[in-house]
This record gives structure tokens, sequence and C-alpha cells, in this order.
């Protein structure tokens, strides 16, 4: 019981990770219907950021400068790059966020001339003895806090989506986008606050990796945006709780089959998990499983 | 004069047009075998026929059929792999490696491809995205079969009595080179009469329009696996020359992550999609740039401040290729080629021998005599 507490408590840490970029790619989707290959590579610019930052300012805020940061870079490249190409067709788009990723996965050590990890200052506590114990399992302070830190976005999220104007235009842009300027939304502008949106959220999902990782380099988002891109086709891609539920559960999935075959699977293959969700997601499921079903039109 | 000029289909100035193009690729590609190079000039050209050979596997199933991978790092790594285990646990000779590269490659292509039927875009690139994110991890978990995270090493491809190279490492480099160029020549043989046939079309009609394909009786799951397969497998055999070329097969190879199937998309795409010479010449633009860059900052007619500037730092082609796989989305979503067949047709077009009377053309009841020249499809792509 407590090996199996343990399990969860740690996979409810990463898993907290895989929602925040989940969420990302999934508020990206609903408002242009791309999926956005560079973001966790934004992610890892963003953290480079908080890290320049920090050199100046207290982590905290740092973290919250990079994201806004983050937030102005995403929403200019959705206005230059993304929308004009996007006019031409889904295979140029799907090409630029790829070249997005190069570019991003080589601009951060080419800018700060570091070609090697630079050390990052831990957002919590991660003292030796900073844990609680719940039935025998220790839940480390720096894990809450992820977890915290990732159900606050979720529900400041919630409450933008849900309760203001700027969110209802969202909605609408996400489930009709040819009607949405009709009835006065100006479309133009909410694709730009959800790239915005959604790179403020990825950064802070990266800032959280390299405070657990406790160091930066350009390759920390790698197998993080994979699991991520898997959380997001379970939760269906165009759901924000689903995103955020489907996030944890891999967490959890991947400590738990990681953690009770450690010959078969272990820490290597512990992503394995996510290959097999995608696939059997999108073979019995291709809508997830809080997705809501496409009709197309021939 | 009036531009542009029309020339008729094989005629004696079309002949012409043709061996000058034969004459250009053979320039850059044949003529350094007949000539007396260093070994690593040798290795380099090698190394761009790998990277062609790659892109041009890519081509086949991006380009012509529709269907985005950025998977193909793990068939380049399943090549190398397939190589090296035959060769060092079962003492195959390394020419017949490759064989068995290309049938297991097509295997797991296959094995991909049938679930890439039900994907769609997106999720198709999501899937292919997983392959390259596991095959590395596999390789090092797998460590009774292929050695793990230290991989294998000592693979070398002596030049055989017949070859008309020299003894020793120089003719070693030469031959290897020889073995990949004539690898890459089938290997375009392959893919220029497949896009060409009647699969070919199919291919280019589901690229364009899939329900309209399976309307006109293309079976499209059945192409798209089959393509899938045989893209896969042609990646395999350019990955078992990597192998050969490095002398090795290890994890840590950049290659077999997912950077290596962006390196094959940007050669891909700046050489252009959907055109049979764009994966070549963007495999020379590539490797010759990539390298001109690499040695950049040691270059003495560089400025002080600049070669400052550029020292300690990653190399600057990387950036350069992402921005120019952006601007081309832009500007020229064809590529070089394209842009250049697009500039070269204002200049001279080959217009198509009209058919007498006397040797009427046989009509193939499935196709319309104005089908679209293949080479013209890649319009459809932007």
């Amino acid at each position: 019981m407590t090996r199996f507490l343990q399990y969860v408590f740690n996979g409810l840490s990463s898993g907290a990770i895989y929602s925040l970029l989940a969420l990302s790619l999934v508020i990206v989707y609903r408002g242009s219907g791309h999926l956005n290959f560079a973001q966790g590579e934004m992610a890892m610019l963003s953290a480079f950021f908080a890290w320049w930052y920090s050199g100046r300012m207290a982590i905290w805020l740092a973290v919250i400068l990079a994201a806004v940061t983050a937030f102005v870079l995403a929403a200019i490249t959705e206005r230059l790059i993304i929308r004009p190409i996007g006019h031409r067709s889904p295979f140029a788009v799907v090409v630029a966020a790829i070249g997005l990723f190069l570019g991003l996965n080589s601009l951060a050590p080419f800018a700060w001339r570091v070609t090697t990890q630079q050390p990052f200052e831990s957002l919590f506590p991660r003292e030796p003895g900073d844990f609680i114990r719940i039935g025998g399992a220790t839940w480390r302070y720096e894990h809450i806090g992820r977890l915290i830190v990732m159900l606050i976005l979720a529900a400041l999220l919630f409450v933008l989506f849900q309760k203001t104007k700027l969110g209802l235009a969202m909605r609408a842009v996400a489930s009709n986008p040819e009607t949405a300027p009709l009835v006065g939304i100006n479309t133009g502008q909410v694709l730009m606050v959800s790239w915005g949106l959604a790179a403020f959220v990825g950064a802070i999902g990266g800032c959280l990796v390299a405070s657990v990782n406790t160091n930066i380099d350009a390759a920390m988002m790698f197998t993080i945006f994979f699991s991520a891109t898997a959380a997001a086709t379970l939760g269906g891609f165009d759901s924000l709780g689903g995103a955020v539920m489907s996030g944890l559960v891999l967490g959890v999935v991947e400590n738990m089959t990681a953690g009770y075959f450690p010959s078969q699977i272990g820490q290597e293959l512990r992503f394995s998990v996510s290959l097999l969700i995608i696939l059997v997601v999108l073979l019995v499921r291709p809508s997830g499983l809080f997705g809501s079903q496409r009709v197309e039109r021939v | 004069m009036n531009l542009p000029i029309r020339i008729p289909f094989l005629s004696p100035q079309h002949w012409a047009l043709r061996v000058l193009g034969v004459a250009a690729v053979a320039y850059f590609l044949v003529l350094p075998i007949f000539q007396d190079r260093r070994p690593n000039e040798y290795g380099e050209l090698t190394d761009i026929c790998i990277f062609a050979l790659a892109a041009l596997s890519l081509n086949l199933l991006i380009g012509f059929t529709g269907q985005i991978s950025i998977g193909h790092s793990a068939f380049f790594g399943v090549g190398a792999y397939t190589t090296a285990i035959l060769m060092t646990d079962h003492g195959w000779s390394p020419g017949w490696t490759f064989l068995a590269a290309a049938v297991i490659c097509f295997g797991v292509g296959v094995l991909v491809g049938v679930p890439a039927l039900r994907l769609k875009g997106l999720y198709l690139t999501l899937v292919t995205l997983a392959l390259a994110q596991i095959f590395p991890a596999l390789v090092r978990k797998f460590e009774w079969l292929t050695g793990g995270s230290r991989g294998i090493g000592g693979l070398r491809y002596e030049q055989p009595d017949y070859a008309p190279v020299d003894v020793g490492r120089a003719g070693r480099s030469e031959w290897l080179f020889m073995v990949a160029l004539v690898m890459l020549g089938i290997s375009y043989v392959i893919v220029r009469n497949l896009v060409k046939s009647r699969t070919g079309r199919a291919m280019i009609a589901v690229r364009d329009n899939a329900t309209a394909a399976a309307v006109m009786g293309v079976n499209v799951p059945v192409t798209k696996t089959v393509v899938f397969g045989l893209s896969a497998a042609l990646c395999g055999v350019s990955g078992s020359l990597f192998a050969l070329r490095q002398t090795q097969a290890n994890p840590e190879t950049l290659m077999f992550t997912i950077l290596g199937s962006i390196v094959f998309l940007v050669i891909m795409v700046i050489g252009g999609a959907a055109s049979l010479m764009g994966p070549i010449v963007g495999a020379f633009v590539y490797y010759r740039f990539d390298e001109y860059t690499r040695a950049l900052p040691d270059k003495s007619y560089l400025p002080e401040f600049l070669s400052g500037f550029l020292n300690g730092r990653p190399n600057l082609a990387t950036i350069v290729f992402a921005a120019l796989l952006i601007l081309l989305m832009f500007l020229a979503p064809f590529g070089m080629v394209g842009l250049a067949k697009r500039i070269g047709r204002r200049l001279v077009v080959v217009v198509p021998r009209p058919p007498s009377r006397k040797h009427p053309v046989p009509r193939d009841p499935g196709l319309p005599t104005d089908a679209m020249p293949v080479d013209d499809a890649d319009t459809a792509l932007t």
C-alpha cells in the first residue's frame, strides 16, 4: 500500500507537468485546429528566459516574467508565421511548426552561448526533510507544489473560459470558426490570445520541469512533450478538463508501470505507456475520453 | 526571341536538355569516382548520398502521398542496427544486409502504416512522433541484441577484390561511396518509375483528395500502407549505409533521434517536396552549408567581432535551416527544384508531341488524355 501511494504521489507530480503541456496543446488546437509541435520547445525557451531573469530577481518573479515573455512571443509567432501559412495548407503549418521546433531548440543554446546543462534554482523547498508522510509514503513539498500550481492554473483557465467575455469568444471560435466573426468576434485576436495563453501555461510547465531537475538544457522537453501529446490525445484534444485529468492519469500509470515492472519496463521505457495509449485511443476512440466527436462533410 | 522557347517532346533540343541535366548530376556525383580524392572527401559524398536517400524515401511518403512522418529516424535506426547485428553476430557480408534492412523496415513500416489507415494527418504524425521517441529507448533497453548504450562498433565494409579501388583505407572509403551511389541510383529509379506509374497517380490522388481518389476506384488503405512500407524500406537502406559509414551503431547518435527525422524533412523541403531531384539537391545544399558554417568561426576573412560572436555557440546552420524551412512555406513550398522548374518554364517549354494520324497514341481508358504530368503535380501541394 505504501508503495502504491508512493507511485501515486510521484505520478501526480509528473502528471501535473503533462497536464500543463497538454493544456497548452489543447488551447491551441481548440483555436485553430493545429497541433503545435513546437509547444515543448517554447516551454524550454521560456525556462531559459526564467533562468536568465533569475540572475536579477527572485526566482518566482523571474518565472512569471518569463511566462509573460512567452505569451507575447507566441502571440507574435501566431500572427506573423502560423496564420499566414495556415491559409496555404495544413501541411505547410506542420512543416512550419517543425521548423519552429528545430529553430527554438538551437536558438536557446545559441543565444545564451550555453551548450551544457545550467543550474536552475528550485521553486519549492527541497531540503531532505521537506516532505509529509501519508500512509508510510513520502510526499515531497516540491511534488505537492507542482500539483498545486497546475491546479491553480487550470482553475484560472476554467474561470477565464467560462466566466469572461474573452473566454466566451474563445469558446465560440472553437465551436465554429466560420460563424464566430458574424457575431462580432475578432477571430484573429482570439487566435493570438490562444497561442499566447498556451505559451504562458507551457512556460510555467517548463519552469516547473527545470525546478525539479534543478537544471536546464535544450533537450529537457523532448520526452515530456511526447507524453503531453499522449495526454492530450487521451483527453480528446479539445477538452480542457480532459487534458488535466488524462495528464494526471498518465503520470500515475507511467510511474506504476515503471515501478511495478522495473526489469521489463523500468525508467527507460516508461513512456512506452504513452505510445500504447496513443495507439489504443486513436484506434478505438479517436475523439478521446472527453473530446467531442467531429463530423466531417465531404 | 519570344520566351518561352517551345521545343517539341523528344526532339534533338529536348534530348540535349536531358543530357545536360544528367551531365550536371554526373559532374557532382559520378565524376569523383574517376578522380583521385582524399578519403574524407569520399566520406562526405557518401554522407550526401545517405541523406539524399533518406530524404528521397521521405519524399515518397510526404511529397507524393501526403502522409507526414516525423518518425523516419526510427527506420533509419532500424536499418543501421539490422546491418550492425547481422554483420557482427551472424557474419553476414554487408552487401546482403541492405536487402535484409529493406525487408525488415518494410515490415515495420507496414505495421505502423496499418493503424495509419484509420488516422488522418495529425494523428498519423502523432504515431510517427511516438515511433521516433521510442526507438533509442528500445535500443538501450534490449541490450542483449543491440549492445545497449555502448552500441555496436567495428562495422567495416572491406572492398572486395573485383572492386576497381585501391587497397587500404582510401580504397575502402571510395568503395563505400560507390556502393552508396549505386543504392541511391537504384532507389531513384524505383521511386521515379513508381511515381510515374499508375500507382504513382493513385498516390498523388490520395494526397490531393483521398475521398475523390476512393470514388475513382483507388484503394486508399492499400496505397497508403504500401507506400509507407516502401518509404520505410528505402530509409532503412540509407540507415544501413550510415552504419557502415560511421563504422558503428549507437543509440546516442543524433540521427536516430527525432532530430534525424527533422533533418530529413529539412532536406526534403529545401530540395523540393514532390520532386524527384529535390532530395538530392537538398542533401547537397544541406550538407555543404552545414559544413561551411561549422568552419565559419575559424575563417580568416570573417571580421573579428563576428568570429568572436560565433565562437562557443552551436552551429549557426541549424537556425538558418529552421528559418529557411518557415520562409520556404511562405515563398516557395515547392522547394529549390520546384523554384528552378518554375523559372525554367518561363524560358523553355517542352511541348508534348500531338498524336499523329499515322501513329496514334494508344489510349488508356483509365486515364484522361490531358492527365497532368507528374512533375507538375507539385503545384497541388501549395
